[in-house]
């Protein structure tokens, strides 16, 4: 899969369609492993505005490729059981408050970066930034690692994390890296 | 009995309305995380 980041919440109703040209549905929730920082897969809608939720899921290892206007996959056999994602017992990760481990609010998280390739990875959160860390920008993009931390109830990451804040994805995957390998040698 | 029509058109608006917020609901999607928990250090 071609590596590329990509806001989780801008892969909500994209097609999916097979090699062979099928579109077998939408995609409906995107299905984190925050614990393992890693996308796991997705739910899945019928098409059209009276399609509702399929029973079946589309776990990311049977993904071909991510397109911007469909995701492909080799065929319908790449569908899975809905126990393969286990989504059911899935929390919301949006609207979530984000803290730092010095106890500071940045923001509440509004999407999640993606890093599409094999496995794909959650690299950042995007927030509505609180007051504090006085930006003019409406959303903000922060880069996250290993060390940080999720519940149900907050989502918490080292506060060195404001070195590397971005308001636009193109620099962003620069200070994923960086925040990384700054992680890395602390 | 021009009431009574009244209340059925209203009676049939809500109606359609609330079916179409449900549909809208049943299709709407979002980011979900099924193993939340990651302590400091990355360890499962």
């Amino acid at each position: 899969v071609n590596d590329v980041l990509v806001r989780a919440g801008d892969l909500i109703g994209r097609p999916v369609v097979t090699l062979g040209g099928d579109r077998v549905g939408e995609l409906k929730d995107v299905v984190l492993g925050l614990g393992r920082g890693v996308l796991v897969g997705f739910t899945l809608r019928n098409p059209g505005f009276l399609g509702g939720p399929r029973r079946e899921t589309l776990p990311w290892a049977s993904v071909h490729a991510i397109g911007p206007d469909a995701v492909m996959v080799p065929g319908p056999d790449a569908l899975a059981s809905p126990d393969e994602l286990a989504a059911d017992a899935g929390h919301q990760t949006v609207d979530l408050p984000l803290l730092t481990d010095e106890g500071e609010t940045l923001g509440r998280i509004v999407d999640v970066v993606l890093e599409t390739g094999t496995p794909a990875q959650v690299v950042g959160f995007e927030i509505e930034p609180a007051e504090s860390l006085g930006s003019k920008s409406r959303r903000l993009l922060l880069p996250i690692d290993a060390m940080t931390a999720a519940s149900e109830q907050a989502v918490v990451v080292p506060a060195s994390v404001r070195h590397f804040v971005r308001d636009d994805l193109a620099g962003f995957g620069a200070a994923v890296a960086g925040f990384r390998a700054m992680a890395e040698e602390s | 009995m021009e009431l009574l029509w009244l209340l059925l058109v209203v009676l049939v608006l809500a109606v359609v309305v609330g079916l179409v917020a449900l549909q809208r609901r049943r299709r709407s999607g979002s980011v979900l995380s099924v193993d939340s928990v990651r302590r400091p250090g990355g360890e499962p």
